[in-house]
């Protein structure tokens, strides 16, 4: 692990003069890169992921030594972490993936011609972030330069050394530096030199970055964002429908520590006769307490544990605090919903009675959140998910999945309203 | 007929009156503290309800704290009314300064409603004596704020201008105000210090950190030899402003610029939250005592200031940091614990049998990286608002 905004240990700090050769130097292993069949290339991301998820391999061992530390997650959920997000990372799924961005060209008009060098800036906050960040772009043929968060880049290092080792070919195109975010020199370095440039970070990063990038550079943004949960009545039709809904709500709110951009803040309860939120979050304490158990939440900063103490104050005087250690949600009453602090605190809230005004409340509550709405997890089946997304107004473009899913998002889906290579694929003409 | 309210005011301001002084008398002031928060929960819906909850919470996991009756988060004051009054018996309500609404717009300012100023009057006047003006009477004041007329909403003018009527030399004249709805007049500062130096009278500049650093920007290499015994008390701090200084570089360019000796530079603590106000122990020492001893904020007798782990909620060790949580007896009409968010450590004058301290460290740091999610609320502010649903049992 580096120290805060520094390059590891062993490796001279970053210059500008030293990005931009590692720069040209990714760009001109991009023919090799490309030279490779998509399967090659798919079997060398799996042969990485596995390699991370073993824990007796170095990466994988270093993994479980690091994470924690520098994530400040717990053991336990660092390990689910790496499981969920790296097991799911298999030939079929790459080769699909592979196989759908080179099918968006008519061969017979245009050639599909991937970046020849992709800029991306990572946050600090979900470290398996760098997993469709790295690999999506090295999957279809685009070398990667990436910055790592200067708070935490043990894990795009980690990656990076995985497919070092588990394929040599691959590796050769992918690099991480590190350094402190605003140095305007090393930034400008960075990005010059990319036809595509993906920057993970807060709206004000992503203005700052985009003014900095090339003027012909894709900008692929992916700004920062919250996560919503929805009940409908009919979902919590039985206790142990309750208890379903309550623990697949538990594991999204847990998942990460709740500091993800798909993280939900606040859960939104359809009433009905035998149901309301003040009981659903009742359910839901009880299942954040269960989780605990089996993923315990990372110890907390002063800051954290400061904003924590705000909001469960403001929670316990005006409604309806349930908190035991590690975890709380509030009802508030039909007051305006107040986002959390994340850490595990999270509000629940009736959206009205009936499934129709239900829904329109859900919508006119999200709505304001616009593109920074980054998940819609709804306790109801595939049709239901799909109704609603239907009627999402733009720019709401969340992820809609299962609850219980919101923090496990597939390498293909789409995020922030877009697929997975956008931006990463360009096209020549042939008319 | 002598109601609760009464007594308890009484034993208050008969403490304030025995403690004001200096003297400390922490049994008596933890056995008031005890009584005045059962009367508050009693009769303070939000502090009744967050009591009750505490209990339950404590009793579940959090483990006892005897004799620290649950504090209300500072926030709270942001989103509910906090008085065991009716809206209608307010005479004044202070509000925040509305720097973190700025920088959050969707952010309330926090209200903090009374009924009765007298016990904020007589806290103020009494630890003002005792640590800003312990050896003179009544001097030149030059305020670097807005007058009470101006912001009446604002605690610190309101003290600042009772500072005026209760120390101020020359009552006929009165205080030098250089702060109006233009912002810093540094033409009527100037005159101010200038006239305070041909005089060769001793002259208190009292206002907030952010116009110092104005002043100190407007006045860039003019120096003044203010006259002996001149002093500077300032103020908050520079949340949600562009600009920050380290106090010590502050207290430094303070020194340079109006040529008050270090010590004679005393930071304020004081809250809309609160009645009364601490002040660093500086200026108290260089005039009285053998040494000056650490910089540290001092409490009154009536006061509690305990740095407390954010998540059990007990007293820190000696030195380790916390966050600030303050009992303020003279918080008779609202609630009298109360939570901050500011990080800070207990302050001890070793070997010199002097009063301990606080330090206040600012807002804590993070250690491990936020979430994009808890960036988002700063952007976003609060914007999930639901519609208001049908009101039925659950």
């Amino acid at each position: 692990m580096s120290r805060r905004g520094e390059a590891p240990p062993g490796e001279p700090a970053p210059t500008a003069a030293s990005i931009r050769a590692r720069a040209e130097a990714l760009r001109a292993q991009g023919a090799q890169l490309r030279a490779m069949s998509p399967a090659d290339r798919a079997a060398g991301i799996v042969a990485a992921c596995r390699t991370l998820l073993d824990a007796r391999s170095g990466p994988g061992k270093r993994a479980r030594t690091d994470l924690p530390a520098s994530t400040g997650l717990s053991e336990p959920m660092v390990e689910w972490a790496l499981q969920s997000s790296l097991a799911a990372v298999d030939a079929a799924t790459l080769l699909a993936m592979s196989a759908r961005a080179g099918a968006e060209a008519d061969e017979a008009r245009q050639v599909v011609q991937p970046a020849g060098l992709l800029a991306v800036v990572l946050a600090g906050n979900v470290f398996t972030a760098a997993v469709r960040a790295l690999l999506v772009p090295v999957l279809v043929g685009v070398p990667v330069l990436a910055k790592a968060s200067s708070r935490d880049d043990v894990f795009p290092r980690l990656l990076l050394g995985a497919l070092r080792e588990a394929a040599p070919p691959l590796g050769a195109a992918l690099d991480v530096v590190t350094f402190e975010g605003g140095a305007a020199a090393l930034e400008a370095s960075l990005l010059g030199g990319a036809d595509a440039v993906g920057v993970y970070g807060s709206d004000a990063t992503l203005g700052a970055l985009r003014a900095t990038a090339p003027p012909g550079a894709t900008f692929i943004p992916h700004g920062h964002g919250l996560g919503v949960a929805f009940v409908p009545g009919d979902a919590l039709a039985d206790p142990d429908a309750v208890r379903r809904v309550a623990d697949a709500v538990a594991l999204d709110v847990a998942a990460y520590d709740q500091r993800g951009c798909l993280s939900p803040h606040a859960v939104l309860v359809e009433t009905t006769r035998e149901q309301g939120p003040q009981r659903f979050a009742r359910a839901l304490a009880e299942a954040l307490r269960r989780v605990e158990d089996r993923l315990p939440r990372g110890p907390l900063g002063p800051a954290a544990a400061t904003a924590q103490l705000q909001w469960r104050g403001v929670a316990a005087a005006r409604g309806l605090l349930l908190e035991g250690d590690g975890y709380a949600v509030s009802y508030e009453g039909p007051t305006p919903l107040r986002l959390s602090p994340g850490h595990r605190n999270v509000s629940v809230a009736s959206c009205g009675e009936g499934r129709e005004s239900a829904t329109d409340a859900l919508i006119a509550a999200i709505a304001p959140l616009g593109a920074h709405l980054k998940a819609l997890g709804v306790a109801g089946d595939e049709a239901a998910r799909a109704a609603l997304a239907r009627r999402l107004p733009a720019p709401l473009r969340p992820r809609v999945c299962a609850v219980g899913a919101m923090q496990t998002p597939p390498l293909d889906c789409i995020m922030d309203g877009a697929l997975p290579w956008d931006g990463l694929l360009g096209y020549v003409g042939l008319t | 007929m002598t109601t609760a309210r009464d007594a308890l005011g009484r034993e208050v301001a008969a403490l304030i009156d025995r403690l004001g002084g200096g003297a400390s008398d922490d049994g008596a002031r933890d056995a008031l503290i005890d009584r005045v928060a059962r009367y508050q929960r009693e009769r303070v819906e939000p502090y009744g309800r967050l009591c009750a909850q505490r209990d339950l919470a404590r009793a579940a996991t959090l483990g006892a704290t005897e004799g620290w009756p649950p504090a209300l988060p500072t926030d709270v004051f942001r989103y509910v009314r906090v008085a065991s009054h009716d809206a209608a018996r307010d005479v004044r309500v202070f509000r925040t300064s509305g720097t973190t609404a700025q920088a959050d717009p969707a952010r309330a300012r926090g209200a903090h409603p009374f009924c009765d100023l007298a016990l904020y009057d007589r806290a103020a006047r009494a630890w003002a004596r005792h640590l800003l003006f312990p050896d003179r009477e009544r001097m030149a004041l030059v305020m670097l704020a807005p007058p009470e007329r101006d912001t009446p909403d604002s605690s610190l003018s309101y003290m600042l201008t009772r500072f005026e009527a209760w120390f101020e030399r020359d009552a006929r004249r009165g205080s030098a105000w250089v702060v109006g709805e233009h912002g810093l007049d540094l033409d009527s500062l100037t005159a101010g210090l200038e006239a305070a130096t041909r005089r060769g009278e001793p002259v208190a500049l009292l206002g907030t950190s952010f116009a110092f650093v104005h002043a100190l920007e407007g006045l860039r290499d003019r120096r003044f030899a203010l006259p002996e015994g001149s002093r500077v008390m300032q103020t908050g701090g520079f949340k949600g402003r562009a600009r920050a200084v380290a106090p010590d570089a502050m207290r430094r360019a303070l020194t340079a610029a109006f040529g008050v000796p270090d010590p004679f530079i005393v930071a304020e603590y004081g809250m809309t939250e609160l009645s009364s106000q601490l002040y660093e122990s500086t200026l108290r020492d260089a005039l009285f005592a053998a040494e000056v001893g650490p910089r540290r904020l001092l409490a009154p007798g009536w006061v509690r200031a305990t740095p407390v782990d954010p998540e059990s909620l007990g007293p820190v060790e000696a030195g380790t940091p916390g966050i600030l949580r303050i009992d303020d007896l003279a918080n008779l009409d609202s609630v009298c614990a109360v939570q901050t968010s500011d990080l800070a450590r207990s302050v001890q004058a070793e070997g010199t049998g002097a009063r301990a301290g606080v330090e206040v460290l600012g807002r804590a740091p993070d250690a491990v990286p936020r979430g994009c999610s808890i960036a988002a609320d700063l952007a976003l502010g609060e914007h999930l608002r639901v519609a208001t649903p049908p009101r039925r049992a659950s």
